[in-house]
């Protein structure tokens, strides 16, 4: 499943970008290719808009649940981190 | 295991200016395509769109302005090589990027040791520097109220300037999209990458990704 992911993928990223090359370029400006294209860039980029969302409010959720836990420590977190670095 | 690869000073400055930067794709592109993309601004309106577009811009100068006082606090109080290694590009990173090229046209199969950022990540960086936040800033400023500019500049040179911008604009989103790739769609990643969200990242993809950064947090040596 992740290679069949991956297989499409690459060729849809790289025809999105194709498309904007050819109409910035001037060698193709009109016809459905490019409207494709120019909306499959966009709607890349509204993807990434809502995986940004997904993944800032999960994190910050997952945060508020671990220092709303009771056996939660901040002297012990920071010492973890401090082990980390 | 996991190891710290973003502070959350990082975290918070990457969601706020890539929510800005892809806000500004979404209102900006179709602006310059609407025969193609003109369907979005008569969803939102133009004239929201504009609203929403300058609020982005505003976004993105604000923490590009805020990431450029820390840094330079951040060099003042650390010192400047930590900054060196991991921005600047090095003699390495040229090494890597042309073993990179060169196993990709197959004449080499030599595996890549990355230190913690790679020259491709670092080449991005600089690009959102340069690109969007220092030429589209500088042009989206003089364009956020062109009759402040008027009595100084030109019509030409405030058409110029316009054209600057668009331009810039299709270049960076050029870049962002195989960085969309890169993050989503690659078979390890596939959803998202998370490292960005939370700040760390598994040792397994440490050591297979950056293996020279891997072995200098654990202490590992060379295999």
């Amino acid at each position: 499943m992740r290679l069949m992911i991956e297989k499409i993928g690459f060729p849809l990223v790289l025809f999105a970008m194709l498309t904007i090359v050819l109409v910035e370029t001037n060698i193709m400006t009109s016809g459905t290719i490019i409207t494709v294209g120019l909306n499959l860039a966009l709607a890349l980029v509204l993807t990434q808009i809502l995986a940004l969302l997904y993944g800032f409010s999960k994190s910050l959720k997952i945060l508020n649940k671990t220092r709303r836990h009771p056996l939660y420590s901040p002297a012990r977190e920071a010492s973890t981190h401090a082990q980390k670095k | 295991m996991e190891i710290e690869r973003f502070t959350s000073n990082q975290i918070i400055v990457h969601f706020i200016a890539a929510l800005s930067l892809l806000v500004l794709y979404i209102t900006g592109i179709p602006q310059l395509y609407p025969e193609h993309l003109g369907w979005i601004l008569d969803l939102v309106g133009l004239s929201k769109a504009m609203f929403i577009h300058r609020l982005a811009g505003f976004g993105l100068v604000s923490v590009a302005v805020y990431y450029l006082i820390y840094s330079i606090f951040s060099v003042i109080i650390n010192g400047r090589e930590y900054y060196s290694k991991i921005l600047f590009p090095t003699s390495a990173d040229i090494i890597d990027y042309v073993n990179d090229n060169l196993s990709i046209l197959g004449m080499q199969q030599q595996r890549i040791d990355y230190d913690k950022y790679s020259w491709l990540e670092k080449g991005l960086i600089w690009s959102v520097i340069i690109v969007d936040c220092i030429i589209m800033g500088i042009t989206g400023i003089i364009l956020f109220a062109p009759w402040s500019f008027a009595s100084i500049l030109p019509l030409s040179y405030l058409m110029t300037i316009r054209l600057v911008h668009a331009s810039f604009a299709i270049l960076s989103l050029c870049v962002i999209l195989p960085h969309f790739y890169l993050v989503h769609l690659s078979q390890f990643k596939f959803p998202m990458s998370k490292s960005m969200f939370t700040g760390t990242i598994s040792e397994e993809e440490a050591r297979e990704e950056y293996p020279k950064w891997y072995r200098e947090v654990t202490g590992e040596t060379h295999d």
